[in-house]
């Protein structure tokens, strides 16, 4: 009764860049960015997490990130680049910045970021997290079925038997949930500010 | 359904059949085409490149920030958004908001301390910020209140503020004064979002309820203390959709133990039980 209400689910596509910035010309942005909040603070609180490595530092990075996005609103341009996009660009340079200050804090040798949490390495994180976050939101049956053939490795013969589903119905599935994925991971990767990784 | 109709040439593999082989499975894909085939290669490519992407080792943990992280960032925004938009605030401002504090916070190298240590000087109250102990990356900077919170904390007129954010509140009306406060979270399913604070008045004390992204109803919203666990609930009574609603708190109830605010969508149905689909909630001690 007390548990959190899962918001993965609740929220889906709906906050495209597009909307956004036509929310925000029109004067309504104060919805529209608790909208994007919604959909997207996961995405840019599991980076953080895994950045940082602390769940109360991606509090605080979050909160950052969002100020900073909510700052610099009138400057996000839809053509130039997805909305997740811009989020993720912004949650990098918060990253980045956090770990300048715990360098400059501590000044020891273990205070260096490790692999992963900054730059190129960061990237690998983003695409797992970006990927992760969409297989959250197939709904189902879609999620079960992606879930047992990407992680479980079964094939679709055996998805079908397992859920007693029509094969064709496993494949079309399996088409177009693997297809989703994909869109979303290329509408991150087409970001503002993506040349200066 | 084997193939894309739209697709003009009908020679290209079935998209089908190349997802299948980007998860790895045994197909009988069309070998001597896709030898080929530079669409088909790079189709076949890029979804193997997210079967990759997926299958990596690394824990793939979706987290989401507490429920306080919005509340800091809503409070901050509307504050710089009230500095940006000054003729507004002849519209009244209902929380009086140490924005000093928040933007050194915010900026600061430590905001979290800053809080922490900002509310231990003032002996106002204790906040053991930190981790809740499980691993889900949730973090609630407030945690419970000792037991007579509510006496105490309405004999210094102090706030509660769940994002930690909000030093000092009072409402518009002088005799008022807020003694606890939650912001209201939609359940799945909903994207309904608000504020319930409660009030003690020179008449008793109220439950003002602030709700938006209600969707509209051929019923009526109803408003609801349970206890955590869900075992027992107390109507408070119905709220519009739109405009905040104040509603009489029943004298002596125990806010200690009926703690969750709860929106309820009811029908108008002669039923005056819980109809059990809740749109949002909150909790007064969190």
């Amino acid at each position: 009764m007390s548990a959190q209400p899962d918001r993965r689910r609740d929220h889906d596509d709906s906050t495209s860049g597009r909307d956004f910035a036509t929310a925000l010309a029109a004067g309504d942005g104060d919805a529209a960015f608790e909208e994007v909040y919604r959909r997207w603070s996961p995405l840019v609180h599991s980076v953080a997490r895994r950045a940082l490595g602390d769940g109360h530092e991606a509090d605080d990075l979050t909160q950052r990130v969002f100020i900073s996005a909510w700052r610099s609103r009138n400057s996000y341009d839809p053509a130039a680049g997805s909305l997740p996009g811009w989020l993720i660009t912004i949650t990098r340079r918060r990253i980045a910045d956090r770990w300048a200050e715990r360098t400059r804090d501590r000044s020891t040798p273990d205070s260096d970021p490790p692999d992963g949490a900054t730059g190129a390495g960061l990237d690998g994180v983003v695409d797992r997290l970006v990927i992760a976050d969409e297989l959250a939101r197939l709904g189902e049956p879609p999620g079960q079925i992606m879930r047992l053939a990407l992680y479980e490795e079964l094939t679709h013969t055996e998805i079908a038997e397992r859920l007693d589903l029509p094969l064709g119905t496993v494949k079309s599935h399996i088409r177009r949930s693997l297809n989703r994925l994909r869109t979303r991971w290329e509408v991150i990767h087409d970001e503002p500010g993506n040349d200066s990784r | 359904m084997n193939r894309e109709t739209t697709r003009d040439d009908h020679t290209h593999c079935d998209p089908e059949v190349l997802a299948l082989a980007a998860l790895g499975e045994r197909t009988d894909i069309d070998t001597e085409h896709l030898g080929v085939c530079d669409r088909c290669q790079a189709d076949l490519a890029s979804l193997r490149r997210i079967v990759r992407i997926t299958r990596s080792d690394d824990a793939t943990d979706i987290t989401s920030p507490a429920p306080s992280v919005w509340e800091a960032i809503s409070t901050q925004i509307s504050a710089e958004s009230t500095v940006e938009n000054s003729a507004e605030n002849s519209a009244g401002v209902k929380a009086t908001v140490n924005a000093g504090t928040k933007q050194d916070a915010l900026n600061g190298e430590h905001p979290v301390d800053d809080l922490a240590d900002q509310r231990t000087q003032t002996g106002r109250h204790q906040m053991p910020a930190g981790p809740t102990g499980d691993d889900s990356g949730v973090v609630v900077p407030l945690r419970r209140r000792t037991a007579p919170w509510l006496a105490a904390a309405a004999a210094v007129g102090v706030v509660l503020g769940g994002a930690g954010t909000v030093a000092w509140t009072q409402s518009t009306d002088p005799q008022s004064t807020i003694v606890a406060q939650t912001s209201l979270q939609p359940l799945p399913g909903f994207t309904s979002t608000g504020v319930a604070r409660v009030q003690t008045t020179a008449t008793g004390d109220a439950v003002t309820v602030d709700l938006k992204g209600l969707p509209a109803t051929d019923g009526y919203y109803e408003v609801w203390l349970l206890t955590e666990d869900g075992s027992a609930m107390v109507s408070l009574g119905a709220v519009g959709s739109t405009e905040t609603s104040t509603l009489p708190l029943p004298p002596g109830i125990a806010l200690d133990r009926f703690r969750i605010v709860d929106i309820s969508a009811e029908e108008f149905d002669g039923d005056p039980t819980h109809s059990t689909i809740s749109v949002a909630r909150g909790d007064l001690q969190a």
